[in-house]
């Protein structure tokens, strides 16, 4: 059992990385926490399920053509939003571009279920996806498989634009010094959008790619928002490798303690962040721990 | 559930309803004031949205048919958001405020406490149609209280008769989320299930969080006990996520799923059902219901109305405001303290069944509750349940000696 | 201990305000024996959340440490109180003193950690912590009764009438915000400042940074506890809600909202927060679709807050901060 749990929580990690990388992007950049990032998870969801039917159900590639265009929908979303509000207020405290993003959470989720209703939905999975490879005794499904292979897809993706594009440069060096990027004449505004979408677009993605594995309803933001600031947290903020690798932690270890320590499952993720974060603390005496 | 909810304070809009009933002439004395006090946001919204549609139904007919005592019913209708100090505040509001004669509305079991509590205090009446902890009925009592459904313990008990009936299923498991429903539920189906098939063998239960949607390890977990089948009491979104992610284990062919099917699940899984060995626990599932004129009536015009099949919330929603006129009725007026007295006399005809009765001692309704395989047949966009196996809901009811023991000892 | 007669020309420096607060603090009672009984139910919540989130501003404007989880102290004020009645058999009178004390005593556990943190870490811990809080209050049936709570251990406010407790818990909050008014002003209030701008330079000065914040936090915690206390008082009840996420955010809504870096900034965010959503859900269905809209035209209208707003406005107190 120790084995199949083990690839239990390896999928459920990339499940959480290509949540949560998206969010870590953002605020590496722009150093908004995007509250939001869940309500552009769960659009992607409902933007799936409309498309779905529409692209050659119960195929691969219907599947995959659907959640890229949810994906990109919510993407165009995403810029709307950082146009019209965040932009206006770079200036001011941090927090108020944080309360910015709960008001889109509240005005998203009432949206959502204005269209949609407050029933749960289903999203057929494709159908090559319906199985399990089996193996022995054991039962390995596919579609979380597939969706591991995507997320790979993905990081894949990221490496690329991060080392041999324009873009990734700029976004190294705004992650690292944004107003140096700011004095070498490079239109910073228009970085934060740019970034804003892509993350937008990460969110889309990882709420269509898991739409068939659950339910859909609106009040999959909020469900999804916290593991995922987690996931950032213990890889530290704004670092994708990090959240990779945080998010295979969290998932990993979720699956085992379920064998292990089953009364902790609705604390476990807290607790790896506290000792995360507590030992970080410890490991640099006296310095902030950034 | 899920605290993640953003949402903060407040009393809903104010949605009247069924005032106007062409050309009725009612009484100088002025409406019925039913308080609805619901958790239309938050993780009950969609249940809450069907019991308030199944109340307006009922108030609808109740004044159509000229009124509880020739007066006619008016719903008054807040949100709780599924917060339970909301729900006490707006309960508070409603009954000082708006003067209501009667309380009711809510499905989590938090906020029926924390209303409950209000009832007790104001000496309003109170009934619950969708939640159903039966700690309202024991430790929490008070003499305002009453509900229409079979309440949690009961559930668990059908599911274990229904259980024991399989000769074939030997070791059973559990699988439940992990707060005070999950666990009482798992109690209640083990010590029934072991007085009736005392050959049964029982795992470990296992608990998940509450609200967790990646059932994977918990699945595996299962699987891995060999059980004949899993007793699954699970809230809403890991059940859903159980009946999409167990396939990829083989869940459905090496074990059978007996759990919590009301028409709502049935209608969101939709073509994603497992094919085979599901069963669900059910209060009122219409297609299952004797087919009397009265539950077509109903069934038809609530779909005329609002577009869809009408859920177990509705139907028990529904059921419960026409208990309560007819405890008005009988009491002839709705004054507290008679229609309390009423509520343990009166014997009501509903959808569910006839005979309905409510038990003075603990305020539980010996309501029915059904256990049937989730089946695709023709003629319904999603799978139904068949084979049904309807539970008279006395039998199911725990002694008035264990309601008093069980009082004693929580002392 | 601060010199008696420095405290009193704070308090008196506090008065100049009373000009302005004292015909308001009398318009609210008149109000709360007048109107009818659910707006003194309402003007006690306002009251209740104005001290939370003060007590969180105390932490975030002048300490310059953001918590994500500062309702872990309102629950455990709650809960503190609660189970001083339900377990310990206090009765409910004595039992006040319990919330607040329980809460100070987690505010130092939990602050004792955060403190070794800065910024969005620091907020994270404290999130963790409070989670911890949550879960603890939420599945130890036997002693916080679990996720149905605690309901009619006592008979709600005391058994004071609703304008009655209103009128308590108004003057209790009132007295508790010149206690932080007072916190604010004194030598401790200063280092906390100190500390909050600028930590290295504050660290060079001698102050011990760490135990000057988590003397912050555990102060802020302590009038979390006041408020969570009022709360369980109010309703008679505890559930682990009152320590849930849901709660910490409206709190940072409250605080952003009224204007971050002014003393007063808490107590006008929870005001004008409470009344959106006490009365626009009263309005309409969609309530959430049009205070997502309110609030995001608020924070575009006034990136700094109502406060900020006022100063524009020139009707500001100067030296807020």
């Amino acid at each position: 059992m120790f084995w199949i749990q083990l690839v239990n929580g390896l999928m459920e990690g990339m499940t959480l990385f290509l949540i949560a990388s998206g969010l870590t992007l953002i605020f590496g950049v722009t150093r908004i926490i995007n509250f939001a990032h869940g309500s552009l998870y769960m659009l992607g969801a409902f933007m799936t399920y409309e498309l779905v039917p529409l692209i050659a159900p119960g195929t691969l590639g219907g599947f995959f053509a659907a959640v890229l265009i949810a994906g990109l929908a919510v993407s165009v979303l995403g810029v709307v939003f950082e146009m019209l509000a965040l932009r206006r207020i770079y200036g001011a405290d941090g927090l108020m571009q944080l309360i910015v993003t709960v008001a889109l959470v509240l005005i998203l989720r009432d949206a959502v279920r204005m269209i949609w209703g407050p029933n749960s939905l289903s999203v057929p999975m494709p159908d090559p996806l319906m199985g399990a490879l089996q193996i022995g005794q054991s039962y390995f499904p596919l579609f979380p498989i597939a969706v591991f292979a995507a997320g790979l897809v993905v990081v894949g993706a990221m490496i690329w634009t991060i080392y041999f594009t324009r873009a990734g440069i700029l976004l190294r060096a705004g992650t690292d010094d944004r107003g140096m990027v700011a004095l070498c004449g490079v239109n910073e505004k228009l970085i934060f959008t740019a970034v804003f979408a892509a993350g937008a677009f990460l969110a889309g993605l990882a709420g269509g790619l898991a739409a068939p594995y659950g339910e859909v309803n609106h009040l999959l933001d909020t469900t999804v928002i916290v593991s995922a600031f987690i996931v950032c947290v213990i890889g530290g903020l704004g670092n994708l490798y990090g959240a990779l690798a945080g998010a295979l932690v969290v998932g990993i270890t979720k699956a085992i303690g379920v064998m292990y320590f089953p009364r902790l499952s609705m604390v476990l993720i807290f607790l790896i962040m506290a000792l995360v974060l507590i030992a970080r603390s410890m490991g640099r005496q006296g310095g902030s721990a950034r | 559930m899920l605290e993640t909810k953003l949402r903060r304070t407040a009393a809903l809009m104010t949605a009247t309803w069924a005032l106007a009933v062409g050309g009725q002439s009612f009484a100088q004395e002025g409406p019925v004031k039913v308080g609805f006090a619901a958790d239309l946001t938050g993780a009950c919204a969609a249940l809450a949205e069907d019991g308030l549609n199944g109340a307006k139904l009922a108030a609808a007919e109740i004044n159509a048919a000229g009124g509880i005592l020739g007066r006619p019913v008016e719903l008054i209708v807040r949100d709780t958001m599924t917060k339970p100090d909301e729900g006490a505040k707006v309960a508070r509001a409603l009954i000082t405020d708006e003067k209501i004669d009667v309380l009711t509305g809510v499905c989590s079991s938090a906020v029926m406490l924390a209303e409950s509590a209000v009832s007790g205090e104001l000496k309003v009446p109170f009934y619950a149609a969708i939640g159903s902890t039966q700690r309202a009925n024991i430790e929490l009592y008070q003499p305002y209280f009453w509900q229409v459904q079979a309440n949690a313990t009961m559930e668990a008990y059908a599911a274990a008769e229904y259980v024991a009936k399989k000769p074939e299923w030997k070791n059973i498991s559990a699988l439940g989320s992990d707060y005070e429903w999950g666990h009482t539920s798992v109690a209640a189906f083990t010590e029934r299930l072991k007085t009736l098939r005392p050959d049964i063998e029982f795992a470990e239960p296992i608990y998940a969080k509450v609200g967790e949607t990646a059932m994977a390890p918990y699945i595996t977990a299962t699987l891995a006990q060999s059980p004949d089948a899993v007793f699954a009491p699970l809230f809403g979104p890991s059940l859903g996520a159980v009946l999409k992610q167990g396939p990829g284990f083989g869940f459905f062919q090496r074990t059978n799923l007996v759990t919590l099917m009301t028409v709502d699940t049935l209608q969101s899984q939709g073509a994603a059902m497992p094919k085979d060995n599901v069963y669900g626990i059910s209060r009122a599932p219409f297609f299952a219901l004797e087919q009397t004129p009265a539950v077509t009536g109903f069934v038809d015009a609530y779909r005329t109305e609002f577009k869809e099949y009408p859920t177990d919330w509705a139907i028990s929603a529904y059921d419960g405001l026409k208990f309560y006129a007819a405890a008005a009725d009988k009491a002839g007026s709705v004054d507290p303290e008679a229609i309390m007295t009423a509520v343990g006399e009166v014997t009501y005809d509903g959808l569910r069944e006839a005979g309905l009765k409510v038990r003075a001692l603990d305020g539980q309704m010996n309501a029915p509750v059904y256990v049937g395989k989730a089946t695709k047949v023709e003629g319904y966009d999603f799978p139904i349940l068949t084979e049904v196996e309807k539970f008279e809901g006395a039998p199911l009811m725990p002694s008035e000696d264990f309601i008093l023991e069980a009082r004693k000892a929580a002392k | 201990m601060t010199d008696p007669r420095i405290l009193w020309a704070q308090v008196a420096r506090a008065a100049v305000n009373w000009k302005l607060i004292a015909p308001l603090l009398i318009a609210v009672e008149a109000l709360n024996w007048l109107a009818p009984a659910s707006t003194s139910t309402m003007l006690t919540e306002i009251a209740i959340l104005a001290l939370f989130a003060a007590s969180l501003n105390l932490l975030m404007s002048f300490g310059h440490m953001v918590s994500f989880g500062h309702a872990a102290y309102f629950g455990l004020g709650a809960y503190g109180f609660t189970l001083a009645v339900v377990r310990a058999g206090l009765p409910p009178e004595a039992a006040l003193l319990a919330g607040p004390m329980v809460a100070a005593l987690g505010g130092l556990i939990f602050g004792a950690l955060c403190v070794r943190l800065t910024e969005i870490y620091f907020a994270m811990l404290t999130l963790a912590c409070a989670q911890i809080t949550y879960t603890v209050l939420f599945q130890w049936y036997d002693f916080t009764g679990g996720d149905t709570g605690i309901t009619g251990f006592m008979t709600p406010r005391l058994g004071l009438s609703e304008a009655g407790y209103a009128s308590f818990a108004l003057w209790t909050v009132v007295l508790a915000v010149l206690a932080l008014w007072v916190i604010v002003k004194s030598p401790l209030g200063l280092m906390i400042r100190a500390v909050g701008q600028d930590r290295a330079r504050a660290e060079a000065l001698g102050l011990g940074a760490r135990k000057v914040q988590l003397t912050a936090f555990v102060i802020a915690a302590f009038f979390a506890g006041i408020a969570g206390t009022l709360y369980a008082v109010l309703h008679g009840s505890a559930f682990p809600d009152y320590a849930g996420l849901s709660l910490t955010l409206d709190g940072l809504i409250m605080v952003v909202l009224g204007g971050l870096n002014s003393f007063a900034g808490g107590i006008w965010g929870a005001v004008i927060y409470q009344l959106l959503s006490t009365f626009v859900p009263k309005v309409i269905h969609e309530w959430e679709l049009v205070l997502g809209f309110v609030l995001l035209g608020i924070c575009l209208a006034m990136p700094h807050g109502f406060v900020g707003l006022l100063k524009r406005l020139g009707l500001g107190r100067k030296g807020g901060k």
